[in-house]
């Protein structure tokens, strides 16, 4: 019976260690392509996840919609994702007008370069980094974790940013400024625009853009 | 091959019943090369597994450049041997300083070492489940591979209260005190001092650790 167990255990460990040797991009050649769920005509979107990644991506298409893969994440309701674990990734087309919501617990998440007029943050323990452009108003809130942050807001905006950080970056316009709070109105304009930050530590940058 | 079927025997009764086969190995004076080959080879199946799983089914982190990150986690399992080597030795020398320190004479580091080496086998099960859950890209498996992490440990706790006590000839509770409570004490007692006083905390902690080893050894 010993003997068993022990090759048993012997054959597993050696195992893991061969298995453990498998470079990463030889099992993306067999990596599922993920459920595709159609966002079409939502305003707001909703995504609230456990544990894992995601990531904010633009597409060409008309409408935006999501890949996921990972356990238990469904649509619950139309522009609702609910999950446990797993990898989302949201495709949001230029110029779309809507809202974005994400609560994750631990993770990370990722913007590349998305507008948006809305977009709300919230997460235990992460982090959030990428560029986005910013039309209306950014919260992002963190009970513990890093943000880094590229901003790109229209010219005749008035944003006014708020840093709520141990350690906070803010680069506009050629200046720096440092602190564990930062609250600053970056220049005037015609309609406000609201960034708010709160996390352990953040390093955001705002570029203006002619809108 | 009388030779192999020992060898099997002894891993399969290790979990079964830690004392009685560890009772043999100290009476035989086994060598420290097959529960080291076990130690590593697990220590880096389990960290380049759990590194690539993350990075693979959850995608994190994403905070560094795509090729450093990739090169990261291609020799994750080598830096993870590292750090549980290192470890291994912290850990097994806590266990004997904090022996030497309550008064018990008998028993040898490297018996020690033998000891808490042995004690990852009950994570092969947890190191292979999560090597399929990275082979075929299964969420429920990685799932069940966390849960029997923590079964495992549990398992692996048994076992080196198990073999210290046969090591320093101490009952259950003493030895539950100096392979559990009295390291944890160490490390807690150096972690307030690193807060309060920064580097030289570590060194009164250590010289302090040193000072009552050798104040017993001689004594």
């Amino acid at each position: 019976m010993e003997e068993k167990l022990g090759a048993f255990l012997l054959s597993l460990t050696f195992l893991s260690f061969a298995i453990s040797l498998i470079p990463l991009s030889h099992v993306r050649y067999g990596s599922p392509e993920g459920r595709v769920i159609r966002l079409d005509g939502c305003e707001e979107i909703y995504v609230s996840l456990g544990f894992g990644s995601v990531e904010v991506l633009r597409t060409n298409g008309s409408d935006p919609y999501a890949v996921i893969r990972g356990l238990q994440v469904s649509e619950s309701s139309k522009g609702k994702i609910n999950g446990l674990l797993g990898r989302l990734s949201i495709y949001i087309p230029e110029g779309w007008g809507g809202s974005l919501k994400i609560s994750l617990r631990y993770g990370s998440i990722t913007l590349n370069g998305v507008h948006l007029r809305e977009i709300l943050i919230l997460m235990h323990l992460g982090a959030v980094e990428g560029d986005l452009t910013a039309l209306g108003r950014v919260r992002v809130e963190l009970r513990a974790g890093s943000v880094y942050l590229a901003l790109s807001v229209p010219s005749d905006s008035e944003p006014r940013v708020i840093l709520h950080c141990t350690r906070s970056l803010l680069r506009y316009d050629g200046r720096v400024l440092l602190g564990d709070y930062i609250e600053s109105l970056l220049w005037r304009g015609s309609y406000p625009l609201s960034i708010e930050i709160e996390a352990s530590s953040a390093e955001l940058s705002v570029f203006r853009f002619k809108g | 091959m009388d030779d192999l079927e020992d060898l099997l025997y002894r891993i399969g009764k290790l979990l079964t019943s830690p004392r009685e086969a560890f009772y043999v190995h100290i009476v035989e004076r086994r060598s420290l090369s097959l529960p080291i080959l076990i130690y590593v080879t697990l220590s880096f199946a389990l960290t380049s597994l759990s590194a690539k799983v993350s990075s693979f089914l959850l995608g994190l982190p994403t905070a560094a450049p795509d090729l450093l990150l990739e090169l990261l986690y291609e020799f994750s399992g080598a830096i993870g041997v590292a750090f549980s080597i290192s470890w291994l030795i912290l850990y097994v020398t806590m266990i004997h300083l904090v022996a030497r320190i309550s008064g018990y004479a008998t028993g040898r580091w490297d018996e020690t070492l033998c000891a808490v080496a042995y004690s990852i086998l009950p994570q092969s099960l947890t190191a292979f489940l999560m090597g399929l859950s990275y082979l075929f890209i299964n969420y429920e498996l990685l799932l069940a591979s966390l849960a029997l992490f923590s079964i495992a440990s549990i398992w692996s706790i048994y076992m080196i209260v198990e073999e210290v006590s046969l090591v320093y000839d101490l009952s259950i509770g003493r030895s539950l005190f100096v392979s559990l409570l009295g390291p944890l004490c160490i490390l807690l007692s150096s972690l307030g001092l690193l807060s309060l006083l920064g580097p030289s905390g570590l060194i009164i902690v250590a010289a302090s650790l040193i000072a009552l080893y050798y104040w017993r050894e001689i004594g």
